[in-house]
């Protein structure tokens, strides 16, 4: 039993540390995501789980809904943080990018209704990663349609579609 | 003088196809801002249209063709806060019967657990919860949900909804009235079934709630099972202000309800250009002898109705956004698959199969042109009857 505990609590306190100081050092002006602990905490052990590092840190980007993500002074990828429409609600979700804007991870932070949560399921979210946005029909075929969700499904690719061209063309 | 006759039927039918065609709607349904309306974040506006031609087709009898605007309906929400809305539909059916479809209040209480109440749809079959015209094949909804489930099926309750298993299953349990099935006189038929008891909640009454359920489960890729059920009684206006000493009136009032028992699995299946769709419905009505007894009706003790649905998006590989989903179903439904020994015979007459093949035209997300071709049957040794149905499909 200890012996399962212990890299959970060191990994845990890794995430406080890593959460104080960047609180301490920067202001974030985006999407109140910062106020809720649950998402920073989901958000920040996905940091550490992809980029396999302690290190990190964020900062925003232009104002917009964009972090950078540092690992002393050196851009290791990026953070969007945003929500879109479901049904009759909005919800929140989060990517996470390498340093060419590729798609690392994608997860759904809240979900506000039943209609059309099909989409927070992880597996059919894992189709986003490493998808090329290069060509938007290939790029809307790619992606499997969940019959009862067409809106939030719909609402999902197009989110992150233009999100991530937008981030393409403010990185070149 | 008949051949000149035959040449104007054809020509009106041409002239009328040919306005339908210009009253396609084209809708652009992705914009957010069209759900959200001045500053108010919090409103959300939304609708769904179908529009029907029905014609029926037959060798030697010409059949009037019917046109209507079969449902419009207009969805008003209102997201007071994080946790709290206001769901509703208000619905205009062929033109002039207005009704609420739908009306609220959901509160989420934990992350994955909201409970609403109000008045909700009942969680049985894919189409009395996914109505929307453009979500599904054919101009008409499936003739097994609209006997069998029966479509749109909503009533006044409770329910506690949520999800569990990391988002792979959901749930539905709900209490709400159930139907009218004596008011005076008796409600339910043979032919229809409990079509006609849908309180609809204009002025609802009950007697003891029912308990309906829907599970769905989404484990296995590009696959949503279902699973729902209905428990209760049907509701009579004989046990108001009844006296419940009274072994007589209360024997009477006994034989005004059945007792239903109903379960249902469906699948949508959807991967690529592909479609699948099946639908199975079981219910198990008791008491219909004395109930018949006493009304004089011809209700059924058991109603079963099943389809099965196969669609292909044939512009799948085309580079364009729009879609033309050609489609087959079979439909067999049956509102007298068994009655109650030693009381009414059955109706070989409702036992009823339906096959229809067609076309759904996708201008855009959420604006549908469909056509299709109904043959419909019934019984052993009756004539088989034939449709054509175009339609405009809308949703935003």
């Amino acid at each position: 039993m200890v012996n399962t505990l212990v890299p959970i609590v060191v990994k845990f306190s890794k995430v406080i540390i890593f959460i104080m100081i960047t609180l301490l050092i920067f202001s974030f002006t985006s999407i109140k995501w910062e106020e809720d602990t649950k998402s920073k905490i989901k958000i920040y052990n996905s940091i550490y789980d992809i980029f396999h590092s302690d290190r990190c840190t964020l900062e925003s980007f232009n104002d917009n809904d964009f972090n950078i993500i540092k690992e002393e002074e050196k851009i290791i990828g990026y953070l969007l943080v945003t929500q879109s429409f479901s049904k009759t609600n909005t919800f929140d979700y989060y990517v996470l990018y390498n340093t060419q804007a590729e798609i690392l991870k994608v997860e759904v932070l809240s979900y506000r209704e039943s209609h059309g949560f099909e989409i927070c399921n992880k597996r059919w979210l894992k189709q986003f990663i490493g998808i090329n946005i290069a060509s938007e029909f290939e790029y809307n075929n790619k992606v499997d349609a969940i019959s009862g969700a067409t809106i939030s499904v719909n609402s999902t690719k197009s989110s992150i579609y233009q999100n991530t061209q937008y981030l393409k063309k403010l990185i070149k | 003088m008949k051949k000149m006759k035959r040449n104007n039927f054809f020509l009106r039918n041409v002239l009328v196809m040919g306005v339908l065609f210009s009253t396609i709607i084209i809708s652009n349904a992705q914009n957010t801002a069209q759900k959200i309306i001045g500053s108010n974040q919090g409103l959300h506006l939304g609708g769904y249209g179908q529009i029907d031609y029905n014609k029926q087709i037959n060798n030697d009898l010409n059949h009037n063709a019917k046109l209507d605007v079969h449902r419009l309906v207009t969805f008003f929400g209102y997201n007071f806060n994080e946790r709290t809305s206001f769901i509703s539909e208000i619905e205009m059916e062929h033109v002039t019967e207005v009704y609420v479809e739908q009306a609220f209040l959901s509160h989420t209480i934990k992350n994955n657990i909201s409970v609403n109440a109000g008045l909700m749809l009942i969680p049985m079959g894919i189409q009395n919860l996914y109505h929307e015209p453009p979500t599904f094949n054919g101009v008409e909804r499936t003739n097994v949900d609209k006997y069998i489930v029966p479509t749109t099926w909503r009533e006044m309750g409770v329910s506690v909804n949520g999800r569990t298993m990391e988002d792979l299953l959901s749930y539905e349990l709900m209490l709400v009235n159930g139907f009218n099935g004596y008011d005076g006189e008796g409600v339910f038929s043979g032919s229809s079934g409990l079509r006609s008891g849908r309180q609809k909640a204009a002025k609802s009454y009950m007697t003891a709630p029912d308990f309906a359920s829907r599970f769905s489960y989404l484990g296995i890729p590009n696959l949503n099972l279902g699973l729902s059920t209905y428990f209760g009684e049907s509701e009579s206006t004989a046990y108001d202000a009844l006296d419940l000493s009274d072994e007589n009136a209360l024997a009477s009032a006994d034989s005004t309800i059945i007792g239903i028992n109903m379960i249902g699995i469906d699948a949508r299946y959807q991967k690529g250009a592909l479609e699948f769709r099946g639908q199975y419905i079981i219910a198990d009505l008791s008491n219909t002898n004395q109930y018949n007894a006493f009304t004089g009706k011809d209700l059924g003790s058991k109603m079963m109705g099943y389809y099965a649905e196969a669609g292909y998006n044939l512009l799948a590989e085309k580079e364009t956004n729009n879609e033309l989903i050609a489609f087959a179903r079979f439909e067999n439904y049956n509102t007298h698959n068994e009655v109650e020994e030693g009381g009414i015979s059955i109706n070989s007459n409702y036992d009823r199969k339906d096959v229809i093949i067609g076309l759904g035209l996708k201008l855009a997300k959420g604006a549908m042109f469909k056509l299709d071709y109904q043959i419909k049957s019934n019984g052993n040794s009756n004539p088989r009857t034939d449709h054509i149905n175009i339609g405009t499909a809308i949703w935003f």
